[in-house]
């Protein structure tokens, strides 16, 4: 039905270009059909959704310049789920959707650069970790290294170090959420750490 | 398949995902995300800690110069260095010069001889700048790439160094329950003492047990003899038999326990196995323990069997193809050398050709 629509108007999708970027599409649609599915459409349905947003997103004038388009983007589209959810008289409170949070890699950046009390919990669960997997997950997430550059550098086998790496990100995991009991800063953990 | 978030936190093209920096790493996640949609929170909560790692990690960068003295607290830690008896690995050796003689052991000796003064009691410069130090911990396994040596520290305090083209695993259980480590390849062991764990390290075909002592075990997988050597303290050799092992010699000082293992490969021969006198050139250098100072020392050895030990020394690959070039024998030291000047210098002695394309080798008549 709808979709019969959508295909036709897919092809008007480029004429567009210069207002909304091809990239929004190809970055963005698999989480839009994600959060879709999320909220209990199928695959199918959430393709359509996503589909006929994109070509209603592509006759906006979107002249201003937009700062965090995956913050946008997402918002926009818990919108139009929320239109959904009413007009199809779905099941279920719409308010989850609009209390749905999933942050854009930007807005983690920027909380995690003004949150210093945050950067320090995540510093806490890291400093409760055994040297090892310190070592390892340091060389990963500081130094930018590679698992095979790790074991380059440090001559452990392939699978020594992925298992030193996963160990690390588990318990790292377990001392964040205990973190998060002992300094009841669940708001800020919870954005990070759900 | 489905991704934990463990797995993709430390999947490298998520890392890359996570940043934006490889299309091709950003197509496949978001490939995976359309497949899998119900996969959503556990990406979003691995994206969280990727960037919330890397983050704090550059804005801690203060803290991570807390080398020397690293509390247990410290966001980085150094790896750990080895103490100097680790780095040297041998027993006590008087200062002595470096020298560089080829002879072939069948007739002529020495063509040409080179004699430089040496002045470090311990040589050790070349071999620990190619050294690299870790310490691993029961479960890890270390490997050694051609052409390098590693030096660690075990959990007990074990000094193992490492030779080329070598494998150790350390138990799970090492130092609580044992202190079993698997090894292909060679390792110079000084196995700290503990007369309530023995230390046990098991290659292919037998075991060496060890309350505290130093000792060299080399079992390369494509050598035909396996060999354990002994320098101080005492050593079991354990042979199978059955389902347990039988104690078939306990090594004495400066003896080593040699087992062929071609023979038992190829003609399922009863394992052949012998007890013979350690080696010692004319400088009194232990020949069997050379190599943790960077010597090459060949003691009457066919190029069949020093062929192996220069592919792994020089990362090269090394074919002879001529069978009377593969027998000559040689008796040769050298130390610093490269891979061309220990092949000329070999050609002096009993001469051969060799052509070099990169790493590949060809000695032919």
């Amino acid at each position: 039905m709808r979709l019969k629509s959508y295909c036709s108007g897919k092809r008007s999708f480029h004429k567009f270009d210069n207002m909304l970027p091809d990239s929004w599409y190809t970055d963005f649609k698999a989480k839009l059909q994600a959060i879709a599915c999320h909220f209990g459409y199928t695959v199918e349905e959430a393709e359509d959704i996503v589909q006929q947003f994109f070509l209603d997103l592509l006759q906006k004038d979107l002249a201003t310049e937009i700062r965090d388009p995956e913050a946008y983007v997402v918002t926009a589209f818990k919108r139009r789920l929320i239109d959904l959810h009413r007009s199809q008289q779905r099941k279920g409170d719409y308010r989850d959707i609009e209390l749905f949070n999933i942050p854009s890699a930007q807005e983690i950046i920027e909380r995690l650069e003004t949150d210093e009390e945050l950067i320090n919990h995540i510093a806490d669960a890291y400093k409760k970790l055994p040297a090892r997997l310190r070592r390892v997950i340091y060389m990963k997430y500081y130094q930018g290294y590679s698992t095979e550059k790790i074991v380059a550098v440090t001559g452990f086998t392939h699978q020594t170090v992925y298992n030193n790496l996963s160990k690390g990100i588990q318990q790292l995991r377990q001392n964040l959420r205990k973190e998060k009991v002992l300094t009841r800063l669940a708001g800020f953990l919870l954005f990070l750490f759900p | 398949m489905a991704y934990t978030v463990e797995e993709l936190v430390v999947n490298d093209s998520f890392i890359a995902f996570c940043i934006r920096q490889q299309p091709e790493a950003i197509a496949f996640w978001n490939d995976y995300l359309s497949r899998h949609p119900e996969e959503l929170l556990t990406m979003e909560e691995a994206r969280k800690l990727v960037l919330g790692l890397r983050l704090m990690l550059q804005q801690k960068q203060n803290e991570l110069s807390a080398e020397e003295d690293s509390s247990e607290h410290a966001l980085y830690v150094v790896p750990d260095q080895p103490s100097p008896e680790a780095e040297t690995g041998v027993p006590h050796r008087v200062a002595w010069k470096k020298w560089v003689a080829v002879a072939a052991s069948v007739t002529i000796v020495l063509s040409a001889a080179y004699y430089y003064k040496y002045n470090h009691l311990w040589q050790s410069s070349a071999t620990l700048s190619q050294a690299t130090a870790t310490a691993p911990r029961s479960g890890d396994a270390v490997l050694s790439q051609p052409g390098e040596h590693r030096i660690m520290v075990l959990p007990d305090n074990t000094k193992v160094t490492l030779n080329a083209g070598s494998r150790l695993e350390v138990s799970e259980t090492f130092d609580i329950k044992d202190r079993n480590v698997y090894l292909t390849g060679e390792a110079f062991f000084d196995v700290a003492h503990n007369k309530a764990l023995p230390f046990i390290v098991h290659v292919a075909k037998y075991k060496i047990k060890a309350v505290g002592t130093k000792f060299n075990v080399k079992a390369y997988s494509n050598d035909r003899f396996s060999e354990t050597s002994l320098l101080e303290g005492k050593v079991e050799i354990l042979l199978p038999n059955g389902s347990s092992d039988v104690v078939y010699k306990t090594l004495q000082v400066n003896q080593k326990f040699i087992l062929n293992t071609a023979d038992s490969l190829v003609r399922k021969a009863p394992v052949k196995t012998e007890v013979l006198p350690l080696s010692y050139d004319d400088k009194h250098q232990n020949v069997e323990t050379a190599w943790v100072d960077d010597l090459l020392i060949f003691e009457d050895q066919p190029l069949s069997q020093i062929k192996n030990i220069l592919e792994r020394k020089y990362r090269v690959t090394i074919a002879i193809a001529s069978d009377s070039v593969a027998s000559y024998h040689y008796t040769a030291t050298f130390q610093h050398e490269d891979i061309d000047e220990v092949l000329k210098a070999l050609q002096l002695s009993l001469p051969f050709l060799y052509k070099k394309e990169g790493n590949q080798i060809t000695l032919y008549k």
